[in-house]
């Protein structure tokens, strides 16, 4: 077992934990239990020195690698949703009016109750900047079923989130 | 192609790690690479001496040149390379403390 040097596992945090953290949350829903994911993969990674020996993309291998993790933790685990109000208020934005602080936390609740593949496409179409392909790759699924759960994904977001939006533009 | 309700909703930050786990996160992941060498070579220093000790059973004190009479050599070449590899053993634990 070859060991990740600390440099570099700390550059592929720096570069990644925070998409990492977002994408297990959009399967957790919880921070405490997506901290816990986070950590998980960290440890997997300094325990795998040689993983990106020959990776294309490192950041679609890790993704790829946090979603079977993702996958695996919903197998074990019953979720359980947790209400609106237990899911953690963002600790900082760029958005800072009311409306706004408003329109985000509603925005975390109809992310919470969108399904696990639906949210997770979203998180990283939206969130991660990633293609569709990219998404494929990581989730093991088509480009075409990548598409399509994100256009579901934001249909009901839509919906869900229509009357602030309208009310935010008005 | 993004309308503007999907550019709104990437304009919404999404919750952030706490920046504290970062040195939590990254001590842990590379704690266990010491914890686990460690008991690996505590473990071979314990092997040597069972090794000495096996050898002293096992070749007894029936030394030739005592018998004929002549000066008697240091350690038989079994217990020179024992205490060679309890040396280095020894050596490379210290590397860790």
């Amino acid at each position: 077992m070859t060991f990740m040097d600390d440099a570099e596992l700390e550059r592929l945090y720096d570069c990644y934990a925070v998409g990492l953290f977002q994408y297990f949350l959009s399967f957790t829903q919880v921070e405490a239990d997506a901290r816990d994911l986070l950590q998980d993969h960290f440890v997997k990674l300094a325990r795998n020195g040689k993983c990106l020996d020959g990776v294309r993309c490192e950041k679609a291998f890790l993704f790829r690698v946090a979603h079977n993790q993702a996958i695996d933790w919903c197998r074990r685990v019953a979720l359980r949703r947790r209400k609106a109000s237990e899911i953690p208020e963002p600790d900082c934005g760029r958005l800072h009016d009311p409306d706004a602080g408003q329109f985000r936390a509603q925005v975390e609740e109809a992310m919470a109750s969108l399904p696990d593949l639906q949210s997770s496409v979203v998180q990283l179409r939206l969130w991660g900047e990633m293609s569709f392909d990219q998404i494929a790759e990581i989730q093991g699924i088509s480009a075409n079923t990548a598409a399509s759960r994100y256009r579901y994904g934001i249909e009901k977001l839509r919906q869900a989130l229509a009357p602030i939006y309208r009310e935010i533009n008005e | 192609m993004s309308d503007q309700f999907e550019q709104a909703l990437t304009r919404i930050d999404r919750p952030q790690p706490d920046p504290g786990w970062k040195s939590e996160i990254l001590s842990l992941a590379s704690a266990p690479e010491q914890s686990r060498r460690r008991p690996i070579l505590k473990l071979g220093l314990a092997a040597c001496w069972l090794v000495i000790g096996a050898l002293q059973i096992a070749m007894p004190e029936v030394d030739d040149d005592v018998v004929a009479g002549r000066e008697p050599a240091p350690t038989s070449v079994a217990q020179l390379s024992s205490l060679y590899l309890l040396a280095s053993y020894t050596k490379e634990i210290e590397s860790y403390d």
